[in-house]
């Protein structure tokens, strides 16, 4: 045995075998009669100390602190606007000592998620703050109640009574520099539909059109698609960015690489230097709409105002001190020192006249507050497709704004009907019989020509495996019969059995065309595609590296080690980010490598060949180093003897790999590859956050596709769990696949 | 050990391979130094650090290293017997693990989240280490499996043959030679926990629970990503997975069954 260089790796080896060992010691001093019962057998092997350990963690800690009179507030805003509300919950804290309040700030993406579970179990806050224009959401999913009354906006009312009190208006304003006449081009975010929403009100185009019970979307009207072709031109004539996205917009406009940009009141903090002015977005009148002529705008340029607001949780409906908090924050001016611009009138007028808070306001007087129905968020998405895939010049207005309404239409579809459970619960007991019974026949017949194992009767072994099983049950099995029984039903507030109706919209794509873009079985080609195109450079690239890094010296082989395996150690997130970050069109690090080369710079993700590639790339780099170890630990089995009896019959070395090294390496590998592939397929960070599923929903994999149903569609969870589901039994199926085709080879000696 | 080395050219190939990889760690750590103007600072760390009275990013930092090590060592108490008890890929408990890794995961957070508030541990660092464990003991047991079954049969049979009793053999002759093993199951643990946002985020209330990926993720929001803050505080959490590797990485790929075996 070699050990010299590895004292490290020993250490931490020693550790944690004394863990194991020390957690199973009783076991270990007790363990003798083989012949006794089950019950004293599973008292014997147990690992008590496990356990114990597991109970006390389970146990010790649990003690939860109750408090007096409590008001929790959870926000998700952002550092320095969190500091502001800290500063004035301490001030309002001096005033009210009876009372506490927790505040939580909820890091970003978590926000969703984090109340809809807690609402779900009763363990929400008092009050929380978010845009007024997720409150028909939230009052659809009886998450909020009425505040009492005061003077507040229409927008925040629903039958007449305030569901939430505007605390701050956030929109979009010119940021200009001083004195200086309009320079064309204008930085404007403007393939986003909330972002370009002025250009349509000054074309007179509504947002939603509703007709009785009907909505649809007003820019895909006649009237829609003509302010479409005007703003199509500006991009044409690069009047208007169409490529900048925010960051890109505020960097070049802080570098002096443009000097007008279209971006919200909110990143005012970091444009708002002494040469900077602040203009409403009806200042771009002149520059951009043609006046004069025939078609002229009729209108102006009015952004969307969206209220920062506080919202009082269910069930806490009455609870007065929470009612007094709200109160009091609608009240005072919080935000101003950061450059928010206060909702009601009154908090302004308490603003010096100096603050440029107010040059903030002034712009966003001519605002109109954002509509709060709960269609309205579901029109962003399939608006933004269509924007960017006419911006790019891969579709006409008119049919991709027909294809925004498609898609809207596509998710106002009515829930499923309910459906009667008795036929559904019988044909599930046959089902199950069927197979207690074929399973049981299984175990007989394997059992005459089972090996023998070294841990005699099967019983003792599900004790020695107790510990896990308990863990294992709770964590995986069960999230996993809870999506099982999820799939079943509506999956909304008032959830009702649907049986089979959510797998018979998704294998039916809802009635539409089997392969339009997004549906089951196109997203299920690009993900295959995906996991054979990764697995494949990871299993390449893996033994390749083993290869090169065997036989250096052990010095030399550490430092490459700690290399490869740098991309392992960095948090996927953050590599996901990054590596969307170098493949940005105008400031990414790829991009800049080409054009040193001279190369113009490629818009990686505005097509899917690039876009996938982007995606394949990320991937590579994350997953090769699992790969890497597996294969290490592959060529490190083949015996020393074998290679060098080769070695000495002459044979050269590609000879050797092939012959000698690549069958029990290939043979070792399966398990990684095994669990690689399932990794691979069911692979979220990447394409959530490198592509995102651009272009136009097209590298979407089938787990972001079930996330976006389940979070981001407003739908029913019912769906994406049956989507959940459904890859579940996909995989599966794959699975017992491979594995009848790996029965039928001769297995290899060990 | 060299023969090889003449045919694959290894240190240039093997340079220009490294150069690959690490260019966009390279890149994460410049932009952490950008100052403004262009120059090289180390602003974003303070940033990320937290400025001045607030500890915050320390005990953030504390909690992960506590919520991560005793999930380790938790997960390997848990899954070396248990893995031991299957001895094999038949066993119905590995084809179940192997299964679940199947399910996509983003569903499952809903029903820990009552999980936990219903025994109480809602909200504490307890009751994610629980979550962390189950979530990283598939994958443990399926690796110490793995390995146990590629120790040769006639060392179990052997040892059966002296009469020795079951722990004893699992004690004395399955644990050292798994002991590479457990080294790379419990840094696979640690880092599945070192990482990981989604539950932490949901289930976390406090700011001075929070974990390292949360304090990270606080410099992304829904309108802008402020990449300098971000970037030094992605380079602060991956400091400690990367010292881990590094010391850890001869140990996941020797293989010292064998050595033992023929020892």
């Amino acid at each position: 045995m070699i050990r010299g260089s590895r004292t490290l790796p020993t250490a931490f080896g020693r550790l944690a075998q004394a863990v194991v060992r020390c957690a199973c010691s009783p076991m270990i001093s007790r363990g003798r009669g083989r012949q006794s019962k089950w019950i004293s057998n599973l008292a014997i092997h147990f690992c008590p100390t496990s356990l114990a350990l597991l109970l006390g963690v389970a146990l010790g800690f649990g003690v939860s602190i109750a408090s007096a009179e409590r008001v929790t507030l959870w926000h998700a805003q952002t550092e320095r606007e969190a500091r502001a509300l800290e500063a004035f919950i301490a001030r309002y804290q001096r005033e009210h000592v009876d009372i506490q309040v927790e505040v939580l700030q909820v890091p970003y993406g978590g926000f969703d998620a984090r109340l809809t579970n807690a609402h779900s179990v009763g363990q929400g806050p008092h009050l929380f703050l978010d845009a007024h224009d997720r409150m028909r959401r939230y009052h659809n999913a009886q998450m909020v109640c009425p505040l009492p009354e005061r003077e507040t906006p229409a927008a925040v009312q629903i039958g007449g009574a305030p569901y939430a009190y505007p605390l701050t208006q956030k929109g979009l304003v010119l940021y200009a520099r001083r004195g200086q006449a309009l320079r064309l081009p204008i930085a404007w975010d403007s393939t986003h539909a909330y972002s370009v929403a002025a250009w349509y009100s000054a074309w007179n185009v509504p947002f939603l059109v509703r007709d009785h019970a009907a909505v649809a979307l007003g820019w895909a009207g006649v009237r829609g698609v003509a302010a479409t072709r005007e703003l199509q031109q500006l991009w044409q004539s690069n009047a208007l960015t169409h490529d900048f996205d925010a960051n890109t917009a505020k960097n070049a406009f802080r570098e002096r690489r443009i000097d007008a940009v279209v971006l919200g009141t909110w990143v005012a903090p970091d444009l708002l230097a002494e040469d900077v002015e602040v203009r409403p977005l009806s200042a771009l009148q002149t520059n951009l709409m043609r006046t004069g002529e025939g078609n002229a705008a009729p209108g102006m340029l009015r952004p969307f105002i969206t209220y920062e607001s506080v919202f009082l949780a269910h069930p806490y409906c009455e609870h007065s001190e929470a009612q007094a908090l709200a109160n009091a924050l609608a009240e005072a001016d919080v935000w101003s020192s950061v450059l928010a611009v206060p909702a009601s009138a009154a908090v302004l007028a308490t603003v010096p006249q100096s603050s440029r808070t107010r040059e903030l306001a002034a712009a966003l007087a001519n605002g109109i507050p954002m509509d709060s129905a709960s269609e309205v968020s579901l029109a962003f998405d399939p608006l933004d497709r269509a924007l960017l895939k006419i911006a790019r010049g891969a579709a006409t207005p008119e049919s991709a704004l027909r294809e925004a309404e498609r898609r809207f239409q596509d998710l106002l579809t009515p829930l499923p009907e309910a459906a009667s459970w008795p036929p559904y619960a019988a044909a599930a007991f046959i089902l199950a019989t069927g197979l207690g019974f074929y399973l049981r026949r299984k175990r007989k017949r394997t059992s005459i020509s089972g090996t023998a194992t070294a841990l005699g009767p099967p019983r003792h072994r599900w004790a020695f495996a107790s510990p896990a099983v308990v863990l294992v049950a709770a964590t995986v099995g069960l999230p996993l019969s809870y999506a099982f029984a999820l799939s079943a039903t509506s999956g909304t507030t008032d959830t009702y059995f649907v049986g089979l109706a959510n797998f018979h919209n998704i294998l039916t794509n809802r009635g539409h065309e089997l392969w339009a873009s997004g549906s089951f079985y196109r997203v299920l080609a690009i993900t295959v595609l995906w996991t054979l195109l990764n697995v494949a450079a990871h299993v390449a690239l893996g033994v390749l590296f083993a290869k090169l890094t065997r036989g250096l010296a052990p010095r030399t082989q550490t430092l490459a080690h700690a290399t490869l395996l740098l991309p392992w150690a960095i948090p996927s997130y953050v590599s996901a980010l990054a590596f969307r970050a170098m493949f940005h069109t105008q400031e990414g690090l790829i991009n800049q490598m080409l054009a040193l080369f001279g190369a113009s710079p490629v818009a990686w993700f505005a097509h899917f060949n690039t876009a996938f590639f982007a995606n394949v790339a990320t991937n590579v780099w994350l997953g090769f180093p699992f790969m890497y170890v597996a294969a290490s630990a592959a060529f490190a089995a083949v015996g020393k003897e074998t290679l060098e009896a080769a070695e000495l019959d002459g044979a050269s070395a590609w000879r050797i790999f092939w012959s000698v090294e690549w069958p029990t390496v290939q043979r070792l590998l399966r398990p990684a590859i095994a669990l690689g592939t399932l990794w691979t397929f069911n692979m979220f960070n990447v394409v959530f956050l490198v592509s995102g599923g651009e272009p136009d929903g097209e590298t979407e994999l089938l787990i972001s596709e079930a996330y976006r149903w389940a979070f981001s569609r407003g739908a029913p969870r019912g769906y994406a769990a049956a989507y959940a589901v459904l890859i579940f039994a996909l995989l599966l199926l794959l699975s017992r696949l491979t594995e009848a085709n790996d029965g039928k080879q001769p297995k290899g000696a060990a | 050990m060299t023969p090889h080395q003449a045919f694959w050219k290894t240190p240039l190939t093997l340079l220009a391979v490294v150069a690959v990889v690490t260019v966009p760690v390279a890149w994460i750590l410049l932009e952490s130094l950008r100052g403004e103007p262009e120059t090289l600072s180390l602003s974003a760390f303070h940033v990320a650090w937290g400025n001045g009275n607030r500890p915050i990013f320390a005990l953030q930092f504390i909690n992960s290293l506590w919520i991560a090590g005793s999930t380790t060592l938790l997960c390997l108490a848990v899954a070396a017997p248990a893995a031991y008890a299957m001895r094999g890929r038949q066993h119905p408990l590995y084809v179940f693990l192997l299964r679940s890794q199947m399910f996509p995961s983003i569903l499952a957070s809903i029903p820990l989240y009552a999980l936990l508030d219903r025994i109480g541990l809602l909200g504490t660092r307890t009751g994610l280490i629980l979550a962390y464990t189950g979530t990283a003991l598939p994958f443990a047991i399926l690796q110490l499996a793995n390995a146990i079954e590629s120790i040769p049969r006639d060392l179990h049979e052997a040892a059966h043959l002296d009469g020795a009793p079951e722990s004893t053999v699992f004690r004395q002759i399955f644990l050292p030679l798994l002991r590479p093993h457990l080294v790379v199951t419990g840094l696979f643990a640690f880092m599945g926990a070192w990482n990981e946002f989604a539950l932490a985020a949901t289930f976390l209330s406090r700011e001075e629970l929070f974990t390292v990926p949360l304090r990270v993720a606080s410099f992304a929001s829904e309108y802008d990503l402020q990449l300098s803050p971000f970037a030094a505080a992605s380079i602060l959490s991956s400091a400690p997975a990367i010292a881990l590797f590094y010391f850890a990485s001869s140990a996941l790929t020797t293989n010292q069954v064998e050595g033992a075996v023929k020892g």
